[in-house]
């Protein structure tokens, strides 16, 4: 072993210039083993999950891919953990300092003050401050912990009393996967985020994975296998409709529903098979429908909680990632630049006309605001005021 | 006139120049007593020099023109090969005048020339890319998975339907900024090289390449609706080639104007045209010479035939004036060279001497062109040793000049001179204070203009050509209609075999990435980073939610199945971060270069790390680096050898001071002018200053040993000062003349580097022999102001 401490391995093993001939055999070994403990391998990483994300004053023009409001606040999220919020309805952005640098997917404020972000590598942050400031709730190990454990526990116990139907090798291989994760790391992104009041909540995932909590997010239980969900498709969008029941949307035209706050689901009878990347709710005449974006400008409607849908026909064939609704107008964001727009004088589904797809950079979220809408998307945060709106359409 | 050399001569015996001293007389004897012999040897060399001087090329290798031992190109070069897929491509623009590209005479166009492009040797077909290659694909995420074609599908027929069809291909291939413009109007053939050619292993010829481009495709398939423009590398150097044979017309002009000019001063015509002749022998030599050592003539040192020709000239001329001047005091021909050989020989060789020196302190800086600027320059003066002081006086003593010559001699001799009388002003006191002050005020103004020389190149694209050229207007329309920059800086990541894609390289070089959208000046960077994260996304069908790096190596490895070229290289050692720049001066690859340093040094580990630097702006500012410190390490080394040579000379600090202080304002306003004309100090620029010194210098040496004969015959110092005048002056100012001449007509080459040498040499040539005429009587003046004591003591020893 002492052949060990010879000049050329000190250096190499610890990236360290000594020099030995002054150092003594017995100081080498010390130094040898103090590299060892301190760097075993020597790869200067700093890991996503806990480096803070860096400062960048193109933050607004980089990946941002949430967007939500709180109270009169506008906060996004994307690229490198970045969080951003505005106090001027959208003109001027300012980044806050976030825990994580990796890719947030989502945001949700339940209230002017307390909200919600997620991202990959099982990350989930939280802050009470209106985006100020944000602290780290979850993240993947625990992530990984917390489905090994679950499973574990239910194949102890012989299967989940919530969920009569499953089989117990379909619970085993909810525990396989859970093993393999652990071994693969913090490696799940996470896809959506939902709160229903200020301590329920739930979030989606990859590979079918959903979670919830009742005490604001400081504790989650796993619900993945409550999902009629045997091929794990990814679980891409959440919401809470009108009759208070739970939305899910997914890959390869999944949509659950839950009428009994994510207890138990039900599967959807689906009016598609390609993927459907948002769902939300949207009033016209009074009414309250849902409407489902999918792939490749599929676009669909439901006016029974989801029970069955019809399809919009659009011209574009850009996938669609959300929608907005404010008053008597929508609009619809998608990949390849896609924007419609439409106002309830030529219906807010008939009249859906494009707006601009000059630059063709895909957009991932929109909300309303005062005088107009804002996007965000893989080359940041563009403003859509009411007066480009009207002037597009002269 | 041949005895005013002895008091100068035996000053020098003791040291330097007393082997030359002892050359001489033996030279002499040979030179003169065997003139057939020797003829007959020169004329044997010349034409064995002459075969092989016809045999050089222009050349103009890449590497030559930047600094070689200089870390980042290190590591360029140690990467060199698996770097080759960058860069180095040619684009041909094909760009509808009116209308845009969806048309189907422009698409048959956009055919015939991919085809052309394709069948032009040296070019890697494979890698051809264009709309109408088949591997310019369109691909679309359905419901069953991806779905895709080429952009011309099989059924095109140039029909409306099919046109519509292309639009939509041509937006959801993703080509759109890079194939073709963002204002569909044009469209791109991308054409990547092979350095090599890989069937026979030749190099691949940039400029016969650049050539047939031009005349298969520019020429062929332009018209009035359609324009064709080319960029890279291949085409730069081309043009650079066929830019310097403009150089040849330049030769032939300055020949004719210094026949003309020569032949007014002389008024002889062997006194005309054996000096022309022996300088173009010295020419020859001199290129004959340097292909024989194995040099080409790349655009840089095809300035040095110029200058060897304007010192050959200059030095002949001064052979041939004495000649006249012992002629017309009645020696034949024969003993009227031989008298002027031994007069002209040893200040000649010390000012060559001089010359020679201050070219090759060149050498200290570290890039080749330079370099072989200063062995070719080295070369040059050796040479003109040979012809011009040996074989020039040999020719003459067969026909001396004629009876015309020697009547013009007598009638501007007895002539009281009165334009020279003008410049004795300087070496009278008042004279000379105002000249000093004058010189101070110059000084100020210089050094105060000068604050603003820049390093490095500052104007956009091709800074080696002219900003208007045909390059860098095809260059700036591909930048302002594609969404891509010429200024183009690699950062090498490195990593252990086969790690190149491990997740913990990509967050690092993803973090890379990120610092780096922060240093301004950079536009964007793409790396393997980027590719990863965009098939991420395109697996889980375009969803934007994907796009980051995965921690699971299963997936990444998945996004790298297939990688477009030039993002890794085979062995997975090595990942090129590629970032466009805004700009490429030299405060923006400072700042750069600065930053990437410093979060390297931060980061670098065993498992990665980042090295800098490969593109033109990584070699621009490798250049910069050590131009920035050479500059002043070469002023310091040219200086100092002049000086040297100065003080072995003449003995004397102030002496020293007299000669050097008008070349070093010079150089001062030198460095103003360049501020001043936006020409910052890059490869091309930095030799022009030691070139203007050692050649400045001579005019000092010859004027100041001149007049320091006639003092110490006794005469007072302006009385001194127009005997020198009579005597050297014209030949000083015509020297000045000649070698203005030969540099100012590179103003119009249509090379930018050139016209910045040819302005910066013209302005320096022609300052330093103001200085000379000027400056030097007034500081002789005001330094020695007790003269007339000195030089009786002096007469004394002598």
């Amino acid at each position: 072993m002492l052949f060990l401490c010879s000049p050329q391995i000190m250096i190499r093993s610890g990236g360290y210039m000594l020099s030995t001939k002054k150092v003594g055999q017995r100081a080498c070994w010390y130094v040898f083993v103090l590299l060892m403990a301190v760097t075993p391998f020597s790869f200067a990483m700093v890991d996503r999950i806990d480096t803070p994300s860096p400062f960048s004053y193109r933050a607004s023009d980089g990946l941002l891919l949430d967007i939500a409001k709180a109270g009169k606040r506008l906060v996004a999220v994307g690229d490198q953990g970045r969080i951003l919020v505005s106090d001027d309805q959208g003109k001027q952005w300012r980044q806050v300092t976030s825990p994580v640098s990796v890719l947030l997917t989502a945001v949700y404020f339940i209230d002017a003050q307390n909200g919600w972000a997620v991202g990959h590598d099982g990350i989930v942050v939280h802050t009470k401050d209106a985006g100020e400031t944000w602290v780290k709730q979850l993240d993947g190990h625990q992530l990984n912990q917390l489905q090994l454990k679950t499973y574990q526990a239910l194949v102890e116990l012989g299967g989940d009393s919530q969920a009569q139907d499953l089989e117990m090798d379909e619970l085993e291989l909810y525990l396989d996967d859970a093993a393999v994760a652990m071994e693969e790391g913090p490696t799940q992104p996470l896809l959506d985020i939902l709160f229903i009041n200020n301590q329920q909540g739930f979030l989606l995932g990859s590979y079918g994975l959903l979670l919830k909590t009742v005490d604001g997010g400081n504790t989650w239980s796993v619900l993945s296998h409550r999902l009629p969900n045997p091929d794990r498709f990814h679980l891409n969008a959440l919401l809470i409709d009108q009759y208070q029941s739970l939305i899910v949307a997914g890959e390869a035209g999944t949509l659950f529903r839950s009428d009994n706050f994510g207890e138990s689901w039900v599967a959807l009878d689906s009016p598609y098979e390609g993927s459907f990347f948002g769902i939300s709710n949207y009033v016209e005449q009074g009414q309250t429908q849902l409407l489902a974006l999918g792939l490749r400008g599929h676009l669909f409607v439901s006016d029974n909680n989801g029970d069955s849908w019809q399809q919009i026909k659009l011209k574009s064939s850009s996938s669609l990632t959300s929608a907005a609704v404010y008053d008597n107008q929508l609009m619809i964001v998608g990949l390849g630049g896609l924007v419609l727009h439409s106002t309830t004088n030529d219906g807010l589904l008939a009249g859906l006309k494009p707006f601009d797809q000059q630059d063709r950079r895909a957009w991932s979220s929109v909300v309303r605001v005062n005088d107009g809408w804002v996007l965000v998307g893989e080359k940041g945060i563009k403003r859509v005021s009411d007066q480009a709106l009207e002037a597009s359409y002269e | 006139m041949n005895n005013s050399s002895t008091p100068r001569a035996s000053k020098l015996t003791s040291a330097l120049l007393g082997p030359i001293k002892l050359s001489e007389q033996v030279i002499e004897r040979v030179l003169f007593h065997k003139r057939m012999p020797v003829l007959l040897i020169f004329a044997l060399l010349t034409l064995w020099l002459g075969f092989q001087a016809i045999q050089i090329r222009p050349d103009a290798s890449f590497v030559k023109m930047i600094p070689t031992s200089h870390p980042y190109v290190e590591n360029y070069l140690k990467y060199r090969s698996d770097l080759s897929g960058l860069g180095n491509s040619l684009r041909v623009v094909v760009q509808a005048k009116d209308g845009d590209i969806f048309t189907s005479e422009f698409q048959d166009t956009l055919r015939q020339v991919t085809d052309e492009a394709f069948f032009i040797p040296g070019v890697d077909r494979s890698a051809l890319k264009s709309i109408w290659t088949p591997n310019v694909r369109w691909t679309e995420v359905t419901e069953d998975g991806f779905e895709g074609g080429p952009v011309i599908s099989p059924e095109y027929d140039g029909g409306a339907d099919s046109l519509d069809q292309l639009r939509t291909n041509v937006l959801r291939s993703g080509q759109v900024g890079i194939l073709v413009a963002n204002d569909f109007k044009s469209a791109i053939i991308q054409m990547p090289l092979f350095d090599k050619d890989p069937s026979t292993g030749e190099k691949l010829n940039y400029q016969a390449f650049s050539s047939k481009v031009e005349e298969l495709i520019r020429k062929k398939y332009e018209t009035e609706d359609i324009q064709i423009r080319i960029t890279g590398f291949a085409k730069i150097v081309g043009d650079l080639i066929d830019g310097s044979k403009s150089v040849a017309l330049f030769f032939a002009i300055a020949i004719g104007i210094t026949l003309v000019l020569l032949f007014l001063y002389s008024g002889s015509i062997a006194g005309t045209l054996i000096p022309i002749g022996c300088s173009l022998v010295a020419v020859v030599w001199q290129m004959g010479l340097l292909k024989t050592l194995g040099y080409g003539l790349d655009p840089y040192s095809m300035l040095v035939p110029f200058l060897v020709f304007a010192i050959g000239v200059s030095h002949g001329v001064q052979v041939v004036n004495t000649i006249r001047l012992e002629q017309s005091e009645g020696a034949d021909p024969w003993l009227a060279a031989r008298r002027a050989f031994r007069a002209i020989y040893i200040p000649g060789l010390t000012a060559l001497l001089s010359d020679g020196l201050g070219f090759v302190t060149l050498m200290v800086i570290d890039i080749q062109v330079i370099q072989d600027l200063a062995v070719a320059a080295s070369v040059g003066v050796a040479v003109i040793v040979l012809t011009n002081l040996l074989l020039l006086p040999l020719l003459m003593s067969y026909v001396g000049v004629g009876e015309k010559a020697i009547a013009k001699m007598h009638a501007s001799q007895n002539k009281e001179s009165s334009h020279w009388q003008i410049f004795t002003v300087f070496a009278k006191p008042r004279g000379a204070m105002v000249a000093v002050a004058f010189a101070l005020f110059a000084l100020g103004v210089g050094i105060y203009g000068s604050q603003n020389l820049k390093i490095g190149d500052l104007d956009k694209g091709a800074p080696e050509l002219r900003a208007d050229s045909r390059y860098n207007l095809d260059n700036a329309f591909v930048t302002d209609h594609y969404s891509t920059s010429s200024d183009i800086f690699v950062v090498m990541a490195t990593t252990e075999k086969e790690q190149c894609t491990s997740y913990e390289t990509l967050a690092m070089v993803d973090s890379f990435q990120q610092f780096l959208t922060n240093v301004p000046g950079i536009q964007n960077s793409v790396s393997l980073v980027d590719v990863s994260k965009r098939v991420t996304a395109g697996l889980n069908e375009g969803n934007l939610k994907w796009r980051s790096i995965s921690r699971n190596q299963y997936v990444i490895n998945a996004s790298l199945a297939y990688v477009p070229s030039g993002f890794m290289n085979g062995s997975c050692s090595l990942l090129p971060v590629i970032i466009f720049l805004d700009d490429h001066k030299a405060a923006t690859l400072d700042r750069v270069s600065d930053a990437i340093s410093g979060f390297a040094k931060q980061h670098n580990s065993d498992g990665l790390t980042f090295e800098m630097a490969a593109g033109n702006s990584g070699f621009e500012a490798a250049t910069n680096d050590v131009i920035g410190t050479a500059q002043y390490e070469m002023l310091a080394w040219v200086y100092g050898v002049v000086s040297i040579l100065c003080l072995l000379t003449f003995r004397s600090i102030k002496t020293v001071i007299c000669i050097i202080a008008p070349l070093a304002l010079t150089s001062v306003l030198c460095q103003a002018l360049m501020a001043y004309l936006g020409i910052g100090v890059k490869v091309a620029t930095l030799p022009v200053i030691a070139l203007g010194v050692g050649i400045g210098v001579d005019y000092g040496i010859y004027i100041y040993s001149r007049l320091n004969s006639y003092l110490l015959q006794g005469k007072d110092l302006p009385e001194a000062y127009l005997a020198t005048l009579k005597t050297t002056g014209s030949s000083v100012a015509f020297t000045g003349l000649t070698l203005a001449i030969g540099v100012v007509l590179w103003l119009f080459s249509p090379i930018k580097f050139q016209a910045d040498m040819g302005v910066l040499l013209t302005f320096m040539f022609l300052w330093n022999m103001l200085g000379a005429l000027i400056l030097l009587p007034a500081l002789a003046c005001l330094l020695h102001k007790h003269k007339a004591a000195k030089t009786e003591e002096s007469t004394h020893v002598y």
